[in-house]
């Protein structure tokens, strides 16, 4: 791994991870999320192959091939990425159908006034 | 965002991520210094001699099948499920339908690329050992081409002609004989490395975790299409 691409993707992780602290919008928040997570996934399959290594494919010897195993570890983080995108995107449509915003702090507000107002 | 308004408590959760980040930052630098290992030679020398297996990756979490495919298909059911839980509630309150564009250039080029994507799947699903692809891979790429042909001939009349008629009725049996393939591979004394019985479970498992993701991809998208009101 040279140092360019990895200090890439971690700056890409922090950036992620700063939009997912300062951004309001849930959806942007959603978003950020997803960035972080692709970005892990990029740190994850550069971290072990360096310039001029093949892929993990093929049946033309071992010699100059990229590491296979954190590509195998970071494979079922892609899946869990798609089903937590999925359902955090009906929840956002069911928070948005009930307080009719996307702004974190009026849904905060909203919900410990309702939440005031059920409890005895 | 506006700096001036940032509460203390985000100000000591940015701080710390910058100190994990220059953290990250400092380690790769030393480890560049000393020489990186290569955590994967073992396998590599493993699966070097093998036939079946090209694909290296497939190869490695090959070994881990069962426990691999039992906990993604875990988490990818239970976000299909809470979708069509939501999904059955949304339409026992209201009835939306989706207006659909009509445009010649839509309906040509959907009609001409949805076979060759949905083949393109079932390639990526099927010859996932010898190359690049998978059966999470293809199944999804299937379930965006029928998407492609929701955005031509309308998303409620695709799910009518499609998952209400077949998909739904095979969806959990499909599940069933995915868990049941890779259960009787890790129970049963069949090696996939070896032999041409290998290479049928292989691909047989691939396949039916492809339709599982396919069913499951193309619920998820349906959902959200319908429920934006049109595509």
């Amino acid at each position: 791994m040279t140092l360019f691409t990895s200090t890439i993707s971690i700056l890409v992780v922090g950036l992620g991870i700063i939009g997912l602290i300062l951004k309001k919008n849930v959806l942007m928040k959603l978003l950020s999320l997803n960035i972080v997570n692709t970005s892990t996934i990029l740190f994850f399959v550069l971290i072990v192959s360096e310039q001029g290594d093949r892929a993990p494919i093929g049946s033309s010897g071992l010699a100059r091939m990229a590491d296979p195993l954190p590509q195998a570890l970071v494979l079922t983080s892609i899946v869990i990425n798609f089903g937590v995108l999925a359902l955090s995107l009906l929840f956002t449509m069911v928070l948005v159908k009930r307080y009719h915003t996307l702004d974190i702090d009026k849904i905060e507000t909203s919900v410990k006034r309702d939440y005031k107002e059920e409890s005895p | 965002m506006n700096i001036n308004r940032l509460s203390l408590k985000e100000i000591y959760v940015l701080a710390i991520v910058v100190i994990f980040l220059l953290l990250i930052i400092y380690a790769i630098f030393s480890q560049q210094q000393t020489g990186l290992q290569r955590v994967g030679g073992l396998y590599l020398k493993k699966l070097g001699a093998n036939p079946n297996i090209r694909n290296y990756v497939y190869g490695i979490y090959g070994m881990y099948r069962f426990y691999d495919t039992l906990f993604e298909l875990l988490i990818f059911s239970t976000a299909v499920l809470g979708i069509t839980i939501f999904s059955d509630l949304e339409e026992s309150r209201e009835s939306s339908s989706s207006e659909l564009i009509e445009s010649h250039v839509v309906d040509a080029s959907a009609s001409f690329l949805y076979p060759i994507i949905f083949l393109l799947g079932l390639y990526l699903a099927y010859s996932a050992h010898l190359g690049p692809g998978g059966g999470f891979a293809g199944g999804v790429i299937a379930g965006t081409g029928v998407l492609l042909l929701a955005i031509a001939i309308g998303a409620d009349r695709i799910g009518q002609l499609f998952y209400e008629q077949f998909m739904k009725k095979v969806e959990y049996l499909i599940l069933l004989l995915v868990l049941a393939i890779v259960l009787c591979s890790a129970v049963l004394p069949i090696d996939i490395y070896t032999g041409n019985r290998g290479t049928a479970v292989i691909i047989i498992a691939n396949l039916s975790m492809g339709a599982k993701v396919f069913i499951g991809s193309w619920t998820i998208l349906h959902f959200f299409v319908k429920h934006r009101g049109e595509i």
